[in-house]
């Protein structure tokens, strides 16, 4: 009896479910055929997602006729963006960078924009002081001092002022151009590239020149020594020459010896030279001496007493700021 | 007898006249000599020695140099001679040398010669407190902190040999002076 019972239940369930599911399962296949037919792409590229599979039945929509649409624009799926019923899709964003517009510049699809600049100025990042939207920049004070403007002395960060060249020509700067610090050089070249062009290019170009003439000379010493160690009454004239002809004189003069002997240092183009005393100093006689260090040392020995004899000498300078001096011996 | 003894009379005058004679001449002689010793003083022998300097004198105005002369201020005679240094004197002391043009074949004034020693020489002895001639025969114009050293120096011109054997030069004998 019971088994009986449970077969018609079974055959009752069976026959509600077939009634029920079978209509469903129609309508939609229908439906998606209907809609291949009026959408080329679709049958391409089939729209039919996993949502739509899987849970197609308890939608009213799929259970409605598919190939009703809007009343207002007609479309079948969605509506027309003009339709009052359109509904804008959620923007989507990059891939990448998830920027909704353009793309982060850590993104690889990121374009630089082309710079834009001022339309009064030009600049492309601030302005020019000149321009009407230029905006001076707040002073930021010191983090080591607190000072605003400048340094107090104790700061790190401070440095002298420039020695004052304002009234001076470039030549008056040069004079004591090595007297002054680097720094201190560096401050005065600024100054005068901004407040001079043309002293400071005068300036520059005396500078290379002592720097090329520094370059290209050789220095040479000569020493002179009496060999009994008493002073001599007579000057001592050196002929330095080189192989190309070039030639000339310098001289020791005899007040220059102390305790009976002298030196004096020449600048002499760079070139290799050749030192003689010459007979200038004729009741000596000399034995030169070229030292490792590219110096040349003469001994001078008296050797002629006859004749009554006298030496005078007289150094006449230019010197355009000063005049000429004179420095009788 | 009478005869004898007017032989004998002229014999004895003639000695008392020699007598007489002598001892006038000895009386003379040691009262000039007495004399000369009582009022004369010693007698002091100067000699002279030769003296020999010069000086250098000249003349520049702003940076010309126009004259160099040489004075004799000894008392002899002397040959002269004179050598020009020229340079850039640095603030270190050293000497900064170039062949500087404006030295270089300088006229010479009248009298003066260019050895092939570099020295110029004049040819004639200068006597005492003379001077040379001017060593320029034309201006120098000097370079801006050029400085000339001029030196001078002398010999006495007498012996003749003298300047020879100093110098190795006869000024005298050197041609081509002005």
């Amino acid at each position: 009896m019971k088994k009986r019972m449970l077969a018609a239940f079974l055959s009752v369930s069976m026959l509600i479910s077939m009634s029920v599911f079978i209509p469903a399962y129609a309508a939609d296949t229908e439906s998606q055929t209907e809609s291949a037919e009026t959408t080329p792409a679709a049958t391409t590229e089939p729209t039919v997602t996993p949502e739509a599979t899987t849970e197609p039945t308890s939608s009213p929509e799929t259970t409605a006729p598919a190939v009703v649409g809007c009343s207002e624009c007609g479309q079948t799926e969605g509506h027309a963006e003009s339709c009052s019923q359109y509904i804008a899709p959620e923007p989507t964003g990059c891939a990448e960078c998830g920027q909704l517009e353009g793309h982060a510049e850590s993104c690889s699809q990121y374009v630089a924009p082309d710079p834009v600049g001022c339309t009064e100025c030009g600049k492309v990042d601030g302005h020019e002081e000149s321009c009407s939207q230029y905006v001076v920049p707040a002073e930021e004070a010191c983090a080591e001092c607190g000072q605003t403007g400048g340094h107090l002395e104790t700061c790190s960060q401070y440095a002298a002022p420039a020695p004052d060249v304002s009234g001076m020509t470039a030549e008056e700067i040069f004079a004591h151009w090595e007297e002054y610090s680097v720094e201190e050089q560096q401050q005065i070249l600024d100054y005068l590239a901004a407040n001079d062009e043309t002293k400071c290019a005068e300036l520059l170009a005396l500078i290379d020149d002592a720097n090329t003439l520094e370059e290209e000379t050789v220095s040479l010493t000569i020493s002179a020594a009496i060999a009994d160690g008493s002073d001599p009454d007579q000057d001592m004239i050196f002929t330095i020459s080189r192989d190309d002809g070039f030639s000339v004189k310098v001289a020791i003069l005899a007040e220059d010896f102390v305790n009976g002997s002298a030196s004096i240092t020449v600048l002499l183009p760079a070139g290799a030279y050749t030192v003689t005393a010459d007979n200038w100093s004729w009741r000596y006689t000399t034995e030169k001496v070229e030292n490792a260090d590219g110096s040349v040392s003469f001994t001078y020995t008296r050797s002629k007493a006859k004749w009554f004899d006298a030496d005078f000498s007289k150094s006449i300078c230019y010197v355009p700021a000063a005049g000429l001096n004179d420095d009788e011996e | 007898m009478e005869k004898n003894k007017n032989q004998k009379q002229p014999r004895k005058r003639a000695l008392g006249i020699i007598v007489a004679l002598v001892l006038l001449l000895c009386v003379s002689v040691g009262g000039t000599l007495a004399y000369l010793v009582a009022t004369d003083g010693p007698i002091t022998n100067i000699f002279s020695p030769a003296t020999t300097a010069i000086r250098v004198d000249e003349t520049c105005t702003d940076n010309v140099e126009s004259s160099i002369v040489v004075t004799n201020t000894g008392n002899t005679a002397v040959y002269i001679r004179v050598a020009l240094t020229s340079g850039t004197k640095n603030a270190d002391g050293s000497l900064s040398v170039d062949s500087y043009e404006n030295l270089n074949n300088l006229t010479l004034g009248s009298g003066w010669v260019q050895q092939t020693d570099g020295y110029y020489y004049y040819t004639s002895p200068v006597s005492a407190s003379g001077a040379t001639n001017n060593l320029l025969g034309s201006s120098v114009t000097l370079a801006e902190g050029q400085t000339i050293t001029v030196l001078a120096q002398c010999v006495q011109s007498e012996p003749s040999n003298a300047a020879v054997d100093a110098w190795g030069v006869d000024p005298s004998g050197l041609k081509g002076g002005n």
